[in-house]
């Protein structure tokens, strides 16, 4: 069952800034994603409108089978938790958790206490005076112990240290496990996230460019090294997605994976190097403009 | 996680499918006996839960486990051979290709290989 | 997993009991505007005279000043109450536009009243002051009775709610554009030139007469509940439409 249907999602912005571009895509339940995109892809505006916070401009979106902006039921079912959470300054952190408590009909406070005191929280600090970290890992908190049943995190480790963010995504995987239920993770890191996500959703330019099984993604694309020649002649026909140069004759692509397995072995043979691409590199390699990258924009001034 | 080796390339699910297979030869699971649950891989190993059942499942499709219906998944009779069969076969066939490759690419003759593998074995035994 | 039902009857409860709790600034604010309101009271009207070696001085202590700088203080938190700070943090937990609204409503009526109670006691402040701080000798208090004093209570909410209200559709049209800020004063500013050029009555004055000449209690509390209740709901129109935490 899909809990979040998207279909031919667009946003314009006052001023005519385009966020969200025809973009259609479905969540199923109970399974967590991973978001990932440059920074201007969308993420952010995707996200606000499954929220309900911010007005789809065309198209359709539909959360728990309702559209989702200034719906109380999606409202009652769904948090988003992002960095630019603005709490009451009236009220002391310790408090923020009991209004949490008191909002939110599954949040479980005893996890919430839990987190609360091995993060060191001083029960009667005010959020504003947080250092940015904290205030992530306070927000956090609330993420995870609401227990919504779609949870959304945006950049959800902004600012947190090495340490805090293994322990919070941990935490959620853990909470994950014994309540499950559907997340949304959006992040500039996917190697961050990789392990604990089971889909990914990898948008660019305001709409959907893939979305699978991260177990597929990481098989999605093959890294092949060699004598420029030979590397040319085994990738022809197929979709590069980055190529690199090296010394007199290397070259190093990454191409879409529907080699077979025989095909492999020729080519090992034949003395290419085949190598799997890292998650990370290949959603860069994904989302560049140009297949050459950065290198692109030198190439015209270099040396022949 | 320290379980892992940061290099390995393979997929999570391959490792994990490898590390139980370790665990059946170690006799750290018999015939009939029940595996961990993908939601305690999930926890062992830090990932998420569909991931580990991929892990499983590829045991399954090997017909080194097999499921009983909520329940979970159990050790087959045949695990044990199907395990040493496959890496014999797989494993072994792999790195010697690599060796091989290898060798050729430095213009290593049949008969220098030959020889190279014999006196690893030599010093291995001597240990 | 099941969702949760949630009453939009229940959303509004918990909201209103949050900005109970959260929006402490509203009640600091409050109590400095009476403060002011009681110092006009005390330079409020005094007439003096003397006869040969008798010297009158009267003081009329009155709450109308207090009741005044309340009004105001309506206006002011109508306006900032619909504030990105204020609308945001009620977004962080389960709302809707109509519950935010609601609560806020509910939220200014709260206080108003507040509000009216402590503006009708402060006349005893003004009595205890003058009798023990001034040594003023004589004190002819009409010492209002529970009726008059319930009374005057309901006129003060009145106007108050009603200043909320009003403060609140200007906010609501602050958060639609900024431009606001500046029109709405100068559009008051404007007119009131434009009538003295032309030697009117000046059309805020007859608003204000229209509103607190009122002679019939009826037609008064018709007026400002009515006006009240258009202010909001044209208010809650506008802000159906407005997206959050953007």
């Amino acid at each position: 069952m899909s809990v979040i249907e998207c279909r031919n999602l667009s946003k314009k912005f006052f001023g005519g800034k385009t966020a969200l571009n025809n973009l259609t895509v479905s969540i199923e339940e109970n399974k967590i994603t991973g978001l990932i995109g440059r920074n201007g892809a969308g993420k952010t505006t995707l996200l606000k409108i499954i929220a309900g916070f911010l007005k789809e401009s065309s198209g359709e979106v539909t959360v728990f089978s309702e559209r989702p902006y200034n719906s109380l039921k999606v409202s009652a079912n769904s948090i988003f938790i992002d960095d630019q959470m603005t709490y009451t300054p009236a009220l002391q952190l310790y408090d923020l958790l009991i209004e949490a408590d008191r909002f939110y009909p599954n949040f479980n406070m005893t996890l919430a206490k839990g987190l609360f005191e091995y993060f060191a929280f001083d029960p009667k600090y005010y959020h504003k005076r947080l250092s940015k970290g904290q205030k992530s890992t306070f927000n956090a908190i609330i993420g995870i112990a609401a227990r919504c049943p779609l949870t959304i995190f945006d950049e959800p480790t902004t600012g947190m240290d090495e340490g805090v963010r293994k322990d919070f995504y941990r935490a959620l995987l853990k909470d994950y496990i014994e309540f499950p239920r559907t997340i949304i993770i959006s992040s500039h890191h996917l190697n961050e996230i990789e392990d604990l996500i089971e889909d990914i959703l990898l948008i660019k330019d305001g709409r959907t460019y893939l979305h699978l099984p991260i177990t597929e993604f990481k098989e999605y694309a093959i890294a092949i090294k060699g004598k420029k020649d030979t590397v040319l002649d085994w990738i022809k026909g197929k979709e590069i997605f980055y190529e690199q140069y090296a010394g007199v004759d290397t070259m190093y692509a990454v191409v879409k994976n529907d080699y077979t397995e025989k095909e492999f072995e020729k080519a090992r043979m034949a003395g290419l190097e085949i190598s799997s691409v890292r998650s990370n590199d290949l959603c860069v390699y994904l989302t560049n403009k140009s297949r050459g990258g950065i290198d692109d924009v030198f190439s015209g001034s270099q040396p022949v | 996680m320290a379980i892992f080796h940061a290099d390995d390339t393979r997929p999570i699910y391959v490792q994990i499918a490898e590390w139980l297979e370790t665990e059946i030869l170690n006799g750290n699971f018999q015939s009939n006996e029940k595996v961990y649950s993908q939601y305690q891989l999930a926890e062992m190993y830090n990932i998420n839960p569909a991931t580990a059942a991929k892990g499983l499942n590829l045991l399954v499709e090997e017909k080194i486990l097999y499921k009983k219906r909520g329940l979970g998944m159990f050790v087959t009779e045949s695990a044990k051979e199907l395990i040493m069969e496959k890496r014999r076969t797989h494993v072994l066939t792999r790195l010697i290709r690599d060796v091989v490759l290898e060798a050729r690419r430095l213009n290593i003759s049949d008969n220098e290989l030959v020889e190279m593998i014999k006196n690893v074995q030599k010093e291995e035994g001597e240990e | 997993m099941s969702l949760a039902e949630v009453s939009l009857f229940d959303t509004v409860k918990k909201q209103f009991l949050f900005k109970v709790k959260a929006n402490i600034d509203f009640y600091s604010s409050l109590i400095t505007m009476q403060v002011f309101g009681i110092f006009f009271a005390f330079a409020g009207i005094s007439y003096g005279s003397t006869s040969g070696w008798l010297s009158v001085t009267i003081h009329y202590y009155s709450v109308d000043a207090v009741i005044a700088f309340t009004v105001f203080w309506g206006f002011v938190t109508g306006v900032t109450i619909l504030t990105k700070q204020y609308t945001d943090t009620d977004f962080i937990f389960i709302t809707n536009r109509v519950s935010s609204t609601l609560s806020n409503i509910l939220f200014l009526a709260a206080t108003s009243l507040l509000g009216s109670v402590t503006a009708m006691l402060s006349k005893y402040l003004l009595l205890f002051a003058s009798l023990y701080i001034f040594n003023e000798h004589i004190v002819l208090g009409d010492i209002m009775s529970a009726g008059d004093f319930l009374f005057g209570t309901a006129i003060a909410f009145l106007y108050v709610f009603l200043s909320c209200a009003v403060g609140y559709l200007i906010g609501t049209l602050v958060q639609i554009n900024r431009i606001f800020i500046i029109l709405i004063p100068a559009l008051i500013i404007g007119s009131l030139i434009l009538d003295g050029i032309q030697g009117r009555l000046p059309f805020v004055l007859k608003i204000y007469e229209f509103y607190f000449y009122e002679s019939s209690v009826v037609l008064f509390i018709l007026k400002t509940i009515l006006t009240s209740a258009f202010c909001y709901i044209a208010s809650l129109v506008i802000l159906n439409r407005m997206e959050v935490r953007k």
